[in-house]
């Protein structure tokens, strides 16, 4: 290659460098949202708002089961020089973790207003627009709806020895589920209880969709994961059906938590960015969002009438003190780790 | 006047590029010593994390031997055997050595898990702690057939380049077995060696290809103290551990590899193959058993897996454009490290004083600081005040993550080429008057320059890969396509995950091949001997 060759490639590398810096920093009305949602929905949620406000969204979308460095710890890394305007989780912990530690400005959307007190904070850092909840899923094949098991105890059950999954402690909602039974039990008898679990040949599986699509398959029987993947299972024809875990008599009930959307302090495009959280947590988008089809389920009982949503609203919830559980999620979900995994 | 007694001003030609350097390297590298250092602290473990486990070490490093043992023998025989093939056969072998190298590990991981698990192998696989036969042979063979064909390329350098000149000496004494016995073996060996430890430390680093094995080693267990507890401060400190075996094994492969190097600087034999050793036919078919196997197997594997539900693949016109985004950036990156590795060798060889190793040591230490370690490092730099709030809104920090991590390729490799030269010759050229920028461009940079853009070649390939600092650094609005693939593995959308791993391999096999034809001629431009 020629001389003059070289100085036009390298000049072709920057000019592509150049329009794509300029595509990057161009002018207009712009809103950064960091999401955990699944990359689909979320992007057909954040692309309804940019073609009906005319704001642009700048998405950046989790790795899912992160074992990478997930979102979270990218807003925290930028605190002092925030990047994100908006932060919205798949779950509550890791929101209320950064909450705690400063990240978020309160923001009491208007939109919010027929929205639970109990899927809202009361000082506005995070509010919830979506559900899910932890549940047992079954084989129908290969278990009888009226044998399958009942309560997370029974998942030590010698019937399912070698049968049972979970996924990865340490990462996603079912760390949030050991952190919060932690928080519940105490940690002594959540440690003893993932003990039992493991001398009953639990598998621990890459990611809560993996756990549906084993037992989907036979590799196992039951398996603990969420109901959006139970939900998006089921409506792809798969044979499998869920139970709410520890509803009967004084069960402690089911683990339920919310999406979160959080305004983030020092958020470069403040106005924007609460017309986005105003669009998020509008009946509309909560009734477009949170179907079963989705996989998630509306937090106003109005907004949908269908058949998960009306199980689930009659569901028993298990009281949860989400501060505990988000101070606990990180360390003994580590903890809980080393037993499961070796 | 004044810029002339500059451009030949010795001292300051070698704080220039020093300068330059720095400002790469030491801001990331500092960042993270400083965090690594509060990891030390009295009040640093509140919840009592376990940081340091002997047992994941030594299984790590078992793993990293085996891989690298493995690695070698079978490159070192398809490298050997490929060097005395025809041309023709050989610069076909050569594409099949480079695709292996452009698919990122834990794709090779992917490709043999659904294999191993289609045949029914994997009854127990998902049992995460990896105690079973299959997770470790999984996780091991994927290792392998991701990297072993660096030493095949490092063996196929010597076996058809200086061995033939060195067997041709040996022939009118010896018959063609006993010289490639006693002359052509032991010439590919040293680079071989060399070749396997770099293999022992991709390998040793690697957290993609034994994670989908369900195994846990100390890097996968650093980046969980990242990403699953929040304690960066810990993940940094548990992380020195693996910095310096890496250190160390790298500064080992240095070694060899400038050995292996000063025994390839002899002049090509053009000779007649019939006079020299010939693979015979057994030899040739097991050579086309291994590359069938381990590089059309898993090309053949991804092409099906994304051509059975073509259908779903209508998506992927944007993860594909998020791919053109991810090469051109990392190649402005890979860019950007190769012109500052030219220089700083270039002033390394024309220049001395104490200082001149080891500021190229500190250039080399992002290079074995833990993926996510380094782009939170960067992170931590553009929060600064005195960083413009631009460096962060736009690829800037990408460009610049991804250079200052991969620099270390082409500045070794600009280094090593450098260190062949004589010399004699940089006393020449002082005697002749040319000092300090002057001497650094007219003479260093031509002979370090194609070392450097292979190096370019090699960083780019990396960088599209990566992954953690991708995550951490890249601008909302510009997803790298490393992040949309690991994605698309996990949701088990294989069509596309496949597509984009074959995009990706091909695309970048040919960026390589294409880079390695224009360093050779290059060279050839620059070193007529050669």
């Amino acid at each position: 290659m020629t001389r003059q060759g070289f100085i036009v490639v390298a000049l072709l590398i920057l000019a592509v460098i150049a329009v794509a810096i300029y595509s990057s920093v161009r002018c207009g009305p712009e809103v950064v949202v960091y999401t955990s949602i699944d990359e689909m929905p979320a992007r057909k949620v954040l692309e309804d708002f940019q073609r009906q406000t005319g704001i642009r969204v700048k998405p950046l979308f989790d790795t899912e089961a992160t074992k990478t460095i997930g979102l979270a710890m990218r807003v925290l890394s930028e605190m002092s020089r925030p990047q994100a305007d908006v932060f919205w989780n798949n779950e509550l912990s890791n929101t209320v973790n950064l909450a705690r530690k400063g990240a978020f400005e309160a923001y009491q959307s208007p939109s919010a207003k027929d929205i639970p007190s109990q899927w809202k904070d009361p000082s506005g850092l995070w509010t919830s627009m979506g559900i899910r909840a932890r549940v047992i899923v079954y084989n129908t094949r290969l278990v009888p709806a009226d044998q399958a098991p009942t309560t997370l105890e029974g998942l030590c059950d010698p019937r399912w020895k070698g049968k049972v999954a979970v996924c990865d402690p340490r990462f996603g909602t079912f760390a949030t589920h050991v952190a919060a039974l932690a928080a519940a039990w105490g940690k002594d008898k959540t440690l003893d209880y993932f003990r039992r679990l493991a001398a009953n040949g639990v598998k621990v599986m890459a990611g809560n969709s993996v756990v549906r699509d084993a037992a989907a398959s036979g590799e196992i029987f039951v398996g603990l994961t969420d109901t959006d993947d139970v939900l998006l299972g089921i409506g792809r024809g798969m044979q499998i059906d869920y139970v709410f875990p520890d509803q009967a008599g004084a069960g402690q009930g089911t683990l339920v938590f919310p999406n979160a959307v959080s305004l983030v302090k020092g958020a470069p495009h403040p106005k924007e960015a609460r017309r986005f959280i105003d669009y998020l947590l509008s009946t509309d988008v909560e009734r477009g969002f949170s179907t079963p089809k989705e996989g998630w389920i509306p937090v106003r009982a109005r907004a949908s009438a269908d058949a998960p949503t009306q199980k689930l609203s009659s569901v028993k919830p298990m009281s949860v003190d989400w501060d505990a559980v988000s101070q606990m999620v990180g360390p003994f979900s580590a903890e809980v780790s080393g037993i499961l995994v070796k | 006047m004044i810029l002339r007694k500059l451009l030949t001003n010795a001292a300051f030609a070698a704080w220039l590029t020093r300068g330059l350097l720095l400002i790469l390297v030491l801001p990331p590298v500092l960042a993270f010593v400083i965090a690594a250092a509060a990891g030390f602290g009295p009040s640093a473990n509140p919840a009592n994390l376990r940081i340091f486990s002997w047992a994941l070490l030594g299984r790590s490093l078992f793993i990293a031997m085996i891989v690298a043992l493995l690695a070698a023998v079978l490159g070192g025989f398809c490298g050997t055997v490929t060097g005395r093939l025809s041309r023709a056969a050989s610069a076909l072998m050569l594409f099949a050595f480079v695709l292996p190298l452009a698919t990122p590990p834990s794709v090779h991981a992917y490709v043999w898990r659904n294999v191993a698990l289609s045949a029914g192998l994997l009854g127990g696989l998902f049992v995460e702690g990896g105690s079973g036969i299959v997770n470790y042979a999984g996780a091991v063979f994927s290792m392998v057939s991701a990297f072993w064909t660096i030493p095949a390329l490092a063996a196929f350098a010597v076996s058809a380049g200086p061995a033939r000149r060195y067997e041709l000496e040996a022939r009118p004494f010896a018959s063609p077995s006993i010289a490639a016995r006693r002359i052509l073996v032991p010439s590919v060996l040293p680079a071989v060696a060399a070749s396997a430890g770099l293999v022992f430390v991709l390998a040793f680093g690697e957290f993609g290809a034994v994670a989908l094995w369900q195994i846990n080693t100390f890097p996968a267990h650093v980046l969980s103290l990242y990403s699953a507890t929040f304690e960066p401060h810990l993940a940094a400190a548990a992380s020195l551990v693996p910095a310096l075996v890496t250190g160390l094994a790298a500064a080992l492969v240095f070694l060899v590899a400038a050995r292996a190097l000063s025994a390839t600087a002899v002049e090509r034999a053009n000779v007649e193959r019939e006079i020299l050793w010939r693979p015979s036919r057994v030899l040739k078919a097991l050579l086309a058993v291994f590359v069938l196997f381990l590089v059309a197997g898993p090309l053949t594997v991804s092409v099906w897996y994304a051509a059975a539900r073509w259908s779903s693949v209508a998506g992927l016109a944007g993860i594909l454009g998020e791919l053109g985004f991810s090469i051109v950036f990392a190649s402005a990156a890979a860019l950007t490290g190769a012109a500052v590795a030219v220089f700083a060798a270039a002033a390394h060889w024309t220049s001395r004083g104490p200082w001149r190793t080891l500021i190229l040591v500190i250039a080399l230490a992002a290079f074995f600081l833990p993926s996510a370690g380094a782009g939170l490092a960067v992170k931590s730099v553009s929060q600064l005040r005195i960083i413009p709030a631009a460096f962060t809104a736009t690829p800037a920090a990408l460009v610049y993550a991804l250079a200052a991590r991969f620099l270390a390729v082409p500045l070794l490799l600009a280094a090593l080429a450098l260190s062949r030269v004589d010399a004699n010759y940089r006393r020449l050229v002082e005697i002749s008057g040319a000092t300090g920028l002057r001497a650094i461009v007219s003479v260093g940079v031509p002979v370090a320059f194609p070392a450097a853009f292979a190096g370019f070649a090699v960083a780019a390939v990396l960088g599209v890969a990566e992954l953690p600092v991708s995550m951490l650094v890249s601008p909302p609005g510009s997803p790298p396509a490393s992040v949309d693939l690991f994605n698309l593995m996990h949701y088990a959308r294989q069509s596309e995950a496949f597509a984009v791993a074959v995009a990706m391999s091909v695309g970048s096999s040919f960026a390589i091949i294409g880079a390695l034809a224009i360093t050779r001629r290059l060279w050839k431009r620059y070193l007529p001997a050669h």
